[in-house]
């Protein structure tokens, strides 16, 4: 038995700046977020898998009033990488990142106040 | 089937209030009391909602101090929680306990303040409400509740052509509807171009998408089908449906459906064995305008995809064919969490009662109450008729 694929064990690769997904071992779903059983056929167990770190804007908003201790406005998105979605932040240079835009992972961001760490995806 | 019966409703205005929360539920609560005629020694159960007392007033365990204050501590009591669908919740357990035989009478309400009369400010709200995203996945983002519904909007509107001018209609009209509810937090008209014109909270949405931070309660007493004709004028709830929904949004498969709220939907219209085409009008849980839109096709109004251009062209407006939030909904009503889905089940009774005053519709007999929880992944889907 390999160690679960956790909480810690996504934010830990996160903090290194990998991106690891969830992979069902039944029906090979892959998850953009750690869950204990498989939300598609119930299988317990999914084993970390390196998520691809290009995808598209599945869809996005421009937040301009944020909870207390963030620094607005910024770019909260879904992101699409193949099968897998996942909430995130994206940073565009110029423009505004609109749905069906490219983007790539540009590792972790310790934005929140108390420094727990989220994807940082850029527009590419 | 009938499976309870709503014999008496209470409300406080909803706005701004200084009183603590028992008081403040105290008024809501012995207006149901007083409204149905009942002996408070005939209420077997209180089922009570309350959000965040503990994030927003350091205030806990509230069941019970709540039924000191009106005189019924000694009876079960219960509180509910499931962010912004709670005290739907709350309402469903009671249907579902007098449906069963285990209370004849029972007192259901909700309580919560949000305003700065709390002692907290926008940002710190803000904080507050995000505690309802994923703690992990989601808060470190920096996502807020308008956040996650633009996204769910944003989406929408690119699959379908939903636009920022057909949001805005749908702050129109229920400000419109506001003006005719005396409890409405907001009472004054609005317009397209005040609302494209105010500023951006989290884009499609500007401030006026947005439902107010709003302090309120509200109850009912709800009976079982048999003692409910003793009392004056009953309104049957045949119908409740609940389900949830994937949490973070990443792991949703078609975030926009609302999925909950159609599984929910079937729920209760099996149960009451009728059809979207038989409901007469819905009060739903507008958060952000962009959730109207979405919960007008979750609930079978509209094709999805046709509620854009269906609230544009007045089709839910309290003189249309599919009459919307005529209470003016959370948009204009006003959103003390913990209070919103029974004050739904208040405009529900009145109306199809013929009580609504100056926003009565056109003699309706079947109603239907949407309110949702967090990303709409708790939604509860109540069913409510003129007794037969």
């Amino acid at each position: 038995m390999t160690d679960a694929f956790n909480y810690d064990a996504w934010t830990s690769a996160l903090e290194r700046g990998e991106l690891l997904g969830g992979r069902c071992q039944s029906c090979e779903t892959t998850f953009g977020t750690p869950v204990m059983v498989c939300p598609d056929c119930s299988h317990r167990g999914l084993a970390p898998t390196p998520l691809a770190e290009t995808g598209t804007v599945h869809t996005v908003t421009r937040i301009e009033v944020p909870p207390t201790g963030f620094e607005g406005p910024f770019f909260v998105g879904i992101v699409e990488l193949e099968d897998a979605r996942l909430t995130a932040r994206i940073e565009a240079d110029d423009g505004e990142p609109e749905i069906g835009d490219s983007v790539t992972f540009a590792g972790g961001l310790s934005a929140a106040p108390d420094g727990r760490v989220a994807p940082l995806f850029r527009l590419d | 089937m009938t499976r309870a019966s709503v014999v008496g409703v209470g409300m406080t205005t909803f706005g701004v209030h200084d009183q603590p929360l028992p008081e403040l539920f105290g008024q809501a609560a012995l207006d149901a009391i007083d409204d149905a005629g009942v002996m408070p020694g005939d209420i077997d159960s209180f089922y009570f909602g309350n959000a965040m007392g503990g994030q927003t007033e350091n205030d806990t365990h509230l069941a019970p101090t709540l039924a000191t204050e009106i005189g019924l501590a000694g009876i079960e009591a219960q509180r509910f929680e499931d962010a912004c669908a709670t005290s739907a919740n709350a309402f469903k357990n009671a249907v579902e306990a007098v449906d069963a035989g285990i209370h004849d009478t029972v007192l259901v309400g909700g309580v919560e303040r949000c305003t700065p009369e709390t002692g907290k400010g926008t940002g710190a709200m803000t904080e507050i409400f995000a505690s309802a995203s994923h703690r992990q996945y989601e808060q470190p983002t920096g996502l807020t509740f308008p956040g996650v519904f633009a996204l769910l909007t944003k989406r929408h509107m690119h699959d379908y052509g939903t636009t920022e001018r057909q949001l805005a209609h749908v702050a129109v009209k229920n400000h419109y509807n506001g003006t005719n509810n005396p409890r409405a937090h907001f009472g004054t008209e609005t317009t397209v171009e005040a609302v494209l014109d105010s500023p951006i909270v989290a884009d499609p949405f500007h401030l006026m998408d947005c439902c107010p931070f709003s302090d309120g309660a509200a109850a009912v007493i709800v009976t079982s089908d048999d003692v409910a004709d003793s009392y004056d004028e009953p309104v049957d709830v045949t119908g409740v449906g609940q389900a949830t929904g994937r949490v973070p949004l990443g792991l949703k498969s078609d975030i926009h459906a609302t999925q909950p709220a159609r599984d929910a939907t079937a729920t209760a219209y099996e149960q009451a064995d009728t059809t979207a085409e038989a409901v007469d009008f819905a009060e739903v849980h507008d958060c952000f305008t962009g959730a109207e839109i979405l919960a007008s096709e979750a609930i079978g109004f509209f094709e999805d995809g046709d509620g854009g251009p269906a609230a544009e062209a007045g089709r839910t407006a309290a003189d249309g064919d599919r009459p919307i939030n005529p209470s003016g909904g959370l948009k204009a009503k006003g959103h003390p969490i913990g209070a919103t889905g029974v004050s739904q089940i208040v405009e529900l009774t009145e109306q199809l009662r013929g009580d609504a005053g100056a926003r009565q519709l056109d003699d309706p007999t079947r109603g239907l109450a949407h309110n949702l929880g967090g990303d709409a992944a708790t939604t509860v889907i109540s069913v409510l008729e003129v007794r037969g």
